[in-house]
């Protein structure tokens, strides 16, 4: 079963030379044009976010780039076929997911899917022996871990004893507030039993998609806000988003650079205890690059009459 | 415990992961293919952990301080639980691995899938 080469450079518009900066810029230029939140074409910016997270997924990780960089230019003339399902002791993967919101390209050689189980080294139909477990991932957008949504999977499989590719379709409901790694066990969908012995279980490990404004931890949400050194200093009123509207925030006086605002209650909810994560915007003082004269001239200013020494250690 | 609801229009089975999903010893024995005997063994072991007793006030499963411990056979546990158990005995039976190494082996599988979370969140 040939799978269809995805050229993620491409998709991202960028170089092979490209730098991690240069991968991320595109990524979120990419993701905030097609985030199914803004896209007026919904159906086919989802699937186009789709693409851009698969991309940034293998991209955005030095060592799945690397192992990607090493397929070439020449990957689909020179291509393996990958391994065909259904051969009894095969030690490759025997098993292929749908649904999951990653390309079959991305399953066959980046997911983090694997199986596990008892040993299929006992000989076969001697006695009875339940079928190994599985274990893949599945892309979650931050929508839908706010609100939940309901998944349809699509799971071929190879039975151990007979080789007959199986498919078991099925849907899951997301749960809202479900976490970045939470892993979901779908009982009796993994491998078919041996001799009458029940299936394994399928276990999707649920897996965030990068979104162009906000990450995760746990159920607290993050923003990076870029603000001015005057803002920092001064103190200002800025509106951010979150995941469910805007909020205004208060940037105090003297904020410094990476500093933590929390706005409670405001990320993901906590299962069914009614109870929220927070939001934290993370402040991030830019710089000017490259300022035209008149601003150049209040910086010379305030060079010339500031008292400030960041380098000067503190004698107590 | 996480059970396929009655199918929507489209036909397909819906499963609804449960978060309070608990197992007692015995189901937990059942499902994962072992011995009860098993199951309390990892637990003593340190390898899988009982959800907190929830008629309990304390948020630990025993107090060293009182000397009553629970009744293995009351435990419950959920779903990681489950697919720990199930990831041992994958161990010990086709790697060979005894419960040294599994110990060392659980811990690195756990950082490292920390320490890889943790990098996919700072791209």
């Amino acid at each position: 079963m040939p799978v269809e080469f995805k050229d993620y450079y491409q998709i991202l518009g960028i170089p092979r030379d490209a730098s991690a900066a240069d991968i991320k810029k595109a990524f979120r230029k990419l993701a905030r044009k097609y985030h199914p939140d803004v896209a007026t074409d919904k159906s086919s910016a989802e699937q186009k976010f789709k693409d851009i997270n698969e991309a940034y997924e293998v991209l955005g990780d030095p060592q799945k780039r690397q192992k990607y960089d090493q397929f070439g230019p020449g990957w689909q003339a020179d291509a393996q076929p990958p391994p065909p399902y259904g051969r009894p002791g095969h030690t490759s993967r025997e098993f292929n997911f749908s649904g999951t919101g990653f390309s079959d390209f991305f399953e066959q050689y980046f997911s983090g899917a694997s199986r596990y189980g008892f040993p299929r080294d006992i000989p076969r139909g001697t006695r009875p022996a339940r079928g190994n477990d599985i274990e893949g991932d599945i892309l979650v957008t931050l929508d839908e871990a706010m609100h939940g949504s309901l998944r349809s999977i699509s799971l071929q499989i190879a039975n151990p004893q007979t080789g007959k590719v199986q498919t078991h379709e099925f849907q899951v409901r997301i749960p809202p507030g479900v976490t970045n790694g939470k892993r979901i066990r779908i009982p009796k969908q993994g491998e078919p039993g041996i001799g009458g012995a029940d299936p394994g279980d399928l276990y999707l490990r649920v897996r965030h998609a990068a979104h162009p404004d906000f990450s995760t931890d746990g159920h607290d949400v993050y923003h990076d806000l870029d603000i001015t050194p005057w803002e920092a200093v001064l103190g200002t009123q800025i509106t951010v988003p979150t995941l469910d509207g805007n909020v205004t925030l208060r940037i105090p006086q003297n904020s410094e650079n990476n500093q933590h605002l929390r706005v409670r209650g405001r990320g993901l909810p906590k299962a069914k205890s009614g109870q929220r994560g927070d939001y934290y915007a993370v402040l991030n003082i830019k710089l000017p690059q490259n300022p035209p004269p008149e601003e150049r001239a209040l910086w010379e200013k305030l060079r010339d009459t500031s008292t400030f020494n960041p380098r000067t250690r503190s004698s107590a | 415990m996480n059970r396929p609801q009655q199918p929507d229009e489209s036909g397909l089975p819906i499963y609804e992961p449960d978060d309070h999903a608990a197992y007692s010893t015995e189901i937990c024995a059942r499902i994962t293919g072992v011995s009860t005997e098993t199951i309390i063994r990892y637990h003593q072991q340190g390898f899988i952990r009982p959800l907190s007793d929830p008629d309990s006030d304390s948020d630990t499963d025993t107090d060293p301080c009182s000397g009553s411990e629970p009744d293995p056979a009351s435990l419950v546990f959920d779903d990681e639980a489950l697919r720990t158990v199930r990831k041992i005995e994958h161990l010990r039976n086709t790697c060979g691995v005894n419960e040294s190494g599994l110990k060392l082996i659980l811990s690195l599988i756990e950082e490292i899938e920390t320490l890889r979370d943790s990098l996919r969140a700072r791209r």
